[in-house]
């Protein structure tokens, strides 16, 4: 069994998040260590746009992580492009030309030294695309208890 | 005359949305060599093709020949192209009016590329009537129709209809139209709601005595149901037949002339094959009694009733999606030998 079905197996999507598309929202394939140069750089995984199109990147309101209810530093989050390119959340407002497609699993990645240590852990994701009918408030919530 | 038949691709998003189908596999199944419907409506921003977000909607030669390809190979036209309402590109401000106004012109352009039919938008401001009325030459030159949804919460007599009822009658010009949408004809909850509800922890009793009020037209309110020993879960139930509508299905005729394209939103079909949340009966009546000859494209949204987590509940689109269609040729079929 490689490390991703082991973590698959005690990998549970939290009923206290509340989203459209809510059981898409964060992908099954969970979250693993992000390997850079052979190194751990920290950790990544995949979300699933919380609407039923795609948008660009500077449609994206409020995108925040958390990681066993410590708020990740905005800074420290890292957007994956289909294509390569990276961008940081004080560069996506900007970001017109990219797409967060429908269906896309949007490539998330966390600098942290090390990745994260042995044992459980819980993800949180909360999202909000501007969207001109949606309530301001309106926040999608995905939560994924796991263990790597 | 008779109604035509189409599928909204939007019907099939969760086969999309989890990677089971792409564009392709979605226009395949609802072709010739699956269910056989005449038509096909298409949201782009929700199934992209290819070059589309890196030339801004300027598409290629070769990718409109692969694409009227794929359509000829499964016996489709490109009937609606469902354009999303651009406003708020970017999250911390509305566009202004001459933004969007060459952004709607580009997305006509590329409605049109595709050999689309209609470009069904919708009016959600009042800026909007004037965006759009600016946008009629360039249709009318393209041969395409600016259709505009009439959606729930808003119905055939609420002031965005009437007041492009207006412009459509002031310019005259057959660029400028409605999608009408069948969810205005709402009765009472989905059958996917319901059982939503249910798994939320609703009680079958509760949900029957708000349905039943809503239907005799006196509607019970949060408190109410909280008297009756209700959850959240059923209260859930008033949040969600508070934002339905029920036009009355003979002021279809109003708009009829001026449509070429409905959208027959549903939300489940059941074991007996109908869909009984919505008057799909009075509906299609009127649409035999008139004579319109226009197409009808089958919008499944249920699905998204069973995207709560831990619910392991599948619903075949594909399969929904042909009862719907069997079910508008029964009541076509019912209403022509009345």
């Amino acid at each position: 069994m490689d490390k991703m079905e082991a973590n698959k197996k005690n990998h549970i999507f939290s009923k206290e998040g509340s989203a459209m598309n809510a059981k898409y929202m964060i992908d099954p394939s969970g979250v693993k260590q992000y390997v850079c140069d052979n190194t751990i750089k920290g950790y990544e995984f995949g979300v699933k746009i919380p609407y039923y199109m795609g948008v660009p990147l500077s449609q994206i309101d409020l995108y925040k992580v958390y990681m066993d209810g410590t708020e990740v530093d905005p800074e420290d989050i890292r957007l994956i492009m289909k294509t390569g390119e990276e961008f940081k959340m004080s560069e996506i407002l900007t970001v017109g030309t990219y797409f967060w497609e429908y269906g896309e699993s949007l490539r998330t990645v966390v600098l942290k030294e090390g990745g994260l240590p042995k044992g459980e852990h819980e993800l949180k994701v909360e999202v909000r695309i501007a969207v001109f009918y949606f309530p301001k408030d309106t926040l999608n919530t995905a939560i994924l208890k796991f263990e790597i | 005359m008779s109604i035509k038949s189409c599928v909204s691709l939007y019907s099939l998003q969760e086969d999309y949305l989890s990677g089971k189908r792409d564009l392709r596999s979605c226009i395949e199944a609802m072709g010739k060599n699956g269910i056989g419907v005449d038509a096909i409506e298409l949201l782009p921003d929700q199934m992209p093709l290819p070059g589309m977000r890196e030339n801004d909607r300027v598409l290629s030669m070769e990718v409109v020949d692969q694409w009227n390809e794929l359509l000829e190979k499964n016996g489709v036209i490109a009937q609606s192209y469902g354009a999303k309402v651009f406003t708020t590109n970017y999250a911390n401000r509305q566009l202004t009016m001459k933004e969007l106004i060459d952004i709607v012109q580009k997305d006509i352009k590329m409605a049109a590329q595709l050999g689309f039919r209609v470009y069904r938008t919708g009016i959600l401001r009042k800026e909007d009537i004037a965006l759009l009325t600016e946008c009629i030459p360039l249709a009318e030159d393209l041969n395409i129709q600016i259709g505009c949804e009439i959606h729930t919460p808003r119905g055939i007599h609420t002031w965005y209809t009437q007041e492009w009822l207006e412009v459509i009658q002031k310019t005259g010009s057959p660029a400028a139209g409605f999608v009408p949408d069948f969810a205005i004809f709402s009765k009472g909850l989905s059958e996917s709601a319901y059982k939503r509800i249910l798994r939320d922890g609703g009680h079958a009793e509760i949900l029957d005595k708000i349905s039943e009020a809503h239907a005799a037209g006196e509607p019970l309110s949060v408190e109410d149901v909280k008297k009756m020993g209700g959850n959240a879960a059923d209260c859930s139930a008033v949040g969600r037949l508070g934002a339905l509508i029920y036009d009355d299905p003979e002021w279809l005729r109003e708009v009829l002339p001026y449509s070429k394209h409905i959208h027959g939103k549903f939300y489940e079909i059941n074991k007996d094959g109908f869909e009984k949340s919505i008057d799909y009966e009075n509906a299609i009546r009127v649409l035999v009694e008139t004579g319109w000859d226009g197409y009808i494209s089958s919008e499944y949204e249920g699905q998204r009733d069973y995207f709560d987590i831990g619910c392991d509940i599948y619903m075949d689109p594909v399969e929904q999606v042909a009862a719907h269609q069997k079910m508008i040729r029964y009541f076509e079929n019912k209403a022509k030998n009345k």
